[in-house]
């Protein structure tokens, strides 16, 4: 394919897109933030103790999630990587359910656990929530959670390629299974482990769902007193402050990843032992594990269901019931229902506006000499935290013609801006996949250039843009933090309204927030699942 | 007049270059450009078909200036090494495909289609996904995709590479009768002596980027003019100066620098030689032969090593060959 100096007109849109959308609300906070109140309010807010505590806690309930996360996830990623078992592909679609939940969910599932007024929260709530510090086990376990399917699968990619070849080499030379394991997995292994524990890291610390549903004000972290800081005490240049910090501790530690992130050359197939294979005592150990793995994955689904299903201590569908009916004491002013369906109607116009930009943009990236100089600015997105995004639309995005805070596509938009990194990572490699012979052989017959891509590219495509539409979607459906920023009051988002239930007493709240938050997740799991058939259908 | 000619054609990669080159292809020709992997024929056909664009030189088309023009405008037919079938059609919307983009009306599209598929017996399989045929059924399918909007040239790349052994030497003579049948002057690519000789009236030879020499085909066969060519024909035994290449020569009348001496020259008249076997080749079963100094490989009965043996040589039958040509021929041939 010829090269197009620079980017190819096909990427303009998205570019224009992402300039407008992205870097023209950055650079909002950036300078709001200064001339709101100058250097001298920004070193006012700099030198505040407060902060101080807030940054300390904020890296430090990060660290040890991703410690926690990396310990729990290596034992996964070795047989899920090394060891050829029966339902490994279930296995490993298992392991990234959580993954593919929305942060409202998670939280308000650990939640249910938390709290030893619900069923199964008897005997957990005791292990979550310990009297002196409510919410900080909670916090953990709901990183953990989220997080291990994924770091596991890092490693598992990488630890699959290490040669049987080389494990038998230091065998034949002395060293025990032991020895083996930390001088040659390890060390081999060690740029997964880093770039996995860098990006659990820095996910856990723009967490900002799980730490607002679950600790509150007592444990906001950076992205949560931007929240409290735009929304609460309405100080727009200490949010803009904060939001700078949260922008700069963002771009170093991607900046990092891709620095130490880096995989050494290793060979491309798989090396699996076969589960007989196993010494008896590491089978013994495998089972329980992916027992206990495998509880840790579906109760806190289990629990939030069950919880969904009881109200007033009875079995019934009376909080279902209550989706329909805008009660006196609801905290929403409407249904709940409406909800869903506004998040719905969000989701079709994310993936409206999300999927022509990604795919124009990966046609056009392959046109473009400037290819990876594209991808990393498609890839932004996803660097910056939601809540510096929510408060870059509301600083920026408010003119005359155009406002944020009253626009029907402030929130699509949002969400498209979320889901393209996505999209591009599903497009563009079915995009390079497709042998260029079939575009070829269309120029052969007369099919010009438009032609090529209508009728040849397009059909061969449609599997990947299904997987697209599907994950922006599944994004849009489940993004909270952008969207409590720039949420109308009248129409919330799905996991806002289930913010808003939960954080208001009464049964009738708590009830339509468990229903909710079931449906959410129902229909997060069955995206995933439609995505994963997309994907890798059988043949 | 040619249909295509091809005048200074010439195109470079870091490393490599295609020399200017002059080819012509007349109307009922069809001629087999014979080369090894990396001589720069698949890529002699790209230029052709406007899937890449040359550094220098000009295509005619029917003769129009058709060098700058993007492939979809040329109305040539490429057949792929691979084939290139679209995975997500049928055999006969393959076929249509061409046909398509033309807005030809359906009624017409349909009888051309099922036109083609009578000629190339894929009758029957109008609905079948391309991914489920065999390999002879997807050369069949490639072929017809590209006869189907009447191109009026057809390039034809390595059209037998991908099938095995076996289905290459039937389906060699299938396609030299479906060419035939469709009488559209053809190009086609081999690294093949024996299938370029089954399929083609015109022969170009062409090694490392050049041009080595060009003809019809007995033409070409008979006389390679060069080493390289001759081995690009697969003849193998090449005798270099020496005192059989000076004795052989006094009969000529003229001293070449290389001669090639095929089985037909042992013929039982002419040149008498005394050689001397050195052992069998158990790759060729050839017998190598020392005459005068000179090792060649002969087909012989078996014989035991050591052993003095007694050849005729026809000086008429020997061909002979020159140094390789340093400066390009620049006139056209007409082939």
């Amino acid at each position: 394919m010829r090269s197009f100096p620079w980017l190819h007109p096909l990427t303009w849109p998205t570019v224009a897109f992402l300039l407008l959308f992205l870097a023209y609300p950055l650079t909002a906070i950036l300078t709001q933030g200064l001339a709101g109140g100058g250097w001298q309010k920004m070193g006012m807010v700099l030198g505040d103790p407060v902060l101080h505590r807030l940054l300390i806690w904020t890296t430090g309930q990060a660290l040890v999630s991703s410690l926690l996360t990396l310990l729990l996830a290596l034992p996964a990623a070795f047989f899920l990587g090394r060891v050829r078992f029966p339902g490994q592909d279930i296995g490993a679609m298992l392991i990234l359910i959580p993954f593919v939940l929305p942060t409202v969910v998670v939280a308000t599932a650990f939640g249910v656990l938390a709290s030893p007024s619900t069923l199964i929260g008897r005997w957990t709530a005791p292990l979550l929530g310990s009297p002196e510090l409510p919410g900080l086990p909670a916090i953990l376990a709901a990183h953990v959670f989220y997080n291990l399917g994924l770091a596991a699968r890092m490693m598992a990619g990488l630890w699959a390629r290490i040669p049987h070849s080389t494990l038998e080499a230091a065998a034949t030379l002395g060293a025990c299974p032991w020895t083996v394991f930390w001088r040659i997995h390890l060390p081999l292994l060690a740029p997964a482990i880093r770039a996995a524990g860098i990006v659990v890291f820095a996910l856990c610390l723009s967490s900002f769902g799980v730490v607002l549903l679950l600790g509150g004000e007592r444990f906001a972290t950076l992205e949560v007193a931007i929240y409290q800081a735009t929304t609460q005490l309405l100080d727009l240049p200490r949010a803009g402050t904060l939001a700078i910090l949260q922008l700069a501790i963002s771009i170093a530690l991607f900046g990092t990843l891709g620095r130490l992130g880096r995989s050494p050359a290793l060979p491309g197939s798989a090396q699996r032992i076969p589960w007989g294979q196993l010494p008896r005592r590491l089978r013994v150990a495998g089972i329980v594990y992916g027992i206990l793995l495998l509880v840790g994955i579906l109760l806190p689904l289990v629990a939030l269901t069950l919880e969904s299903l009881r109200f007033h201590d009875t079995w019934t569908l009376e909080a279902y019931r209550l989706l329909t009916k805008d009660t006196r004491h609801s905290a929403l002013g409407t249904a709940p229902i409406h909800a869903l369906i506004q998040s719905l109607r969000y989701a079709a116009l994310a993936v409206v506006l999300a999927l022509p930009l990604g795919l124009t943009a990966a046609l056009g990236a392959q046109r473009s000499r400037a290819r990876a100089s594209l991808e990393t600015l498609c890839t932004l997105p996803m660097t910056i935290s939601a809540a510096t995004l929510g408060l870059g639309f509301l600083l920026a995005l408010r003119t005359p013609w155009w406002d944020a805070r009253t626009s029907a596509w402030a929130i699509p938009i949002a969400h498209a801006l979320a889901a393209l990194p996505l999209v591009l990572r599903v497009l563009l490699p079915a995009l390079d996949a497709l042998p260029p012979a079939q575009a070829e052989a269309a120029a052969t017959l007369g099919a010009s250039p438009r032609q090529r891509v209508q009728r040849v590219v397009l059909p061969l495509m449609a599997r990947p843009l299904a997987v697209a539409a599907t994950v922006s979607a599944a994004v849009s459906l489940g993004e909270f933090g952008a969207s409590l920023f720039l949420v109308r009051p009248t129409a919330p988002t799905l996991p806002v309204a289930i913010y808003r239930c939960l954080s208001l007493p009464g049964s009738t709240n708590h009830g339509q927030a468990m229903a909710l938050t079931t449906l959410l997740m129902l229909t997060c799991l069955g995206l995933g699942l439609l995505a994963q058939r997309l994907a890798h259908p059988k043949d | 007049m040619a249909v295509l000619t091809l005048h200074g054609l010439s195109t470079a990669y870091p490393g490599w270059r295609l020399a200017p080159l002059h080819l012509e292809l007349s109307h009922g020709a069809t001629l087999a450009v014979l080369g090894p992997s990396g001589s720069g024929k698949s890529t002699l056909l790209r230029l052709i078909a406007g899937l890449e664009r040359p550094t220098a030189g000009h295509i005619f088309l029917e003769g129009q200036d058709i060098t700058s023009w993007p492939p979809h405008r040329r109305g040539l037919g490429l057949m792929f090494q691979d084939y290139a079938l679209f995975p997500h059609l049928s055999v006969a919307a393959n076929i249509a495909f061409g046909l398509e983009i033309r807005r030809l009306p359906r009624a017409a599209i349909q009888r051309r289609v099922s036109e083609l598929l009578a000629m190339m017996g894929l009758q029957g399989m109008e609905e079948r996904r391309v991914g489920r045929l065999s390999g002879g059924e997807q050369q069949r399918v490639a072929l017809a995709r590209a006869l189907a909007p009447e191109p009026r040239a057809l390039l034809l790349d390595e059209p037998l590479a991908a099938l095995d052994q076996m289905l290459r030497q039937r389906l060699a003579e299938e396609l030299a009768a479906l060419l035939a049948q469709a009488s559209v002057p053809t190009i086609v690519v081999t690294h093949d002596p024996a299938e370029a000789c089954r399929l083609a009236s015109h022969l170009a030879l062409l090694h490392d980027g050049q041009l080595l020499r060009h003809g019809p085909l007995a033409e070409v066969l008979h006389n390679p003019g060069t080493v390289a060519a001759a081995r690009l024909l697969g003849l193998k035994t090449i005798v270099e100066k020496g005192d059989l290449a000076q004795r052989l020569a006094d009969h000529l009348g003229h001293a070449p620098a290389y001669l090639v001496l095929p089985d037909a020259a042992l013929t039982g008249r002419g040149v008498t030689v005394t050689g001397h076997i050195l052992g069998q080749r158990y790759d060729t079963l050839g017998t190598l032969v020392a005459i005068h100094g000179t090792t060649v490989e002969l087909f012989l009965p078996p014989q035991p090593p050591g052993s003095t043996i007694t050849l005729h040589l026809d000086p008429d039958r020997i061909r002979l060959l020159g140094e390789m040509p340093s400066v390009p021929q620049l006139a056209a041939h007409r082939i």
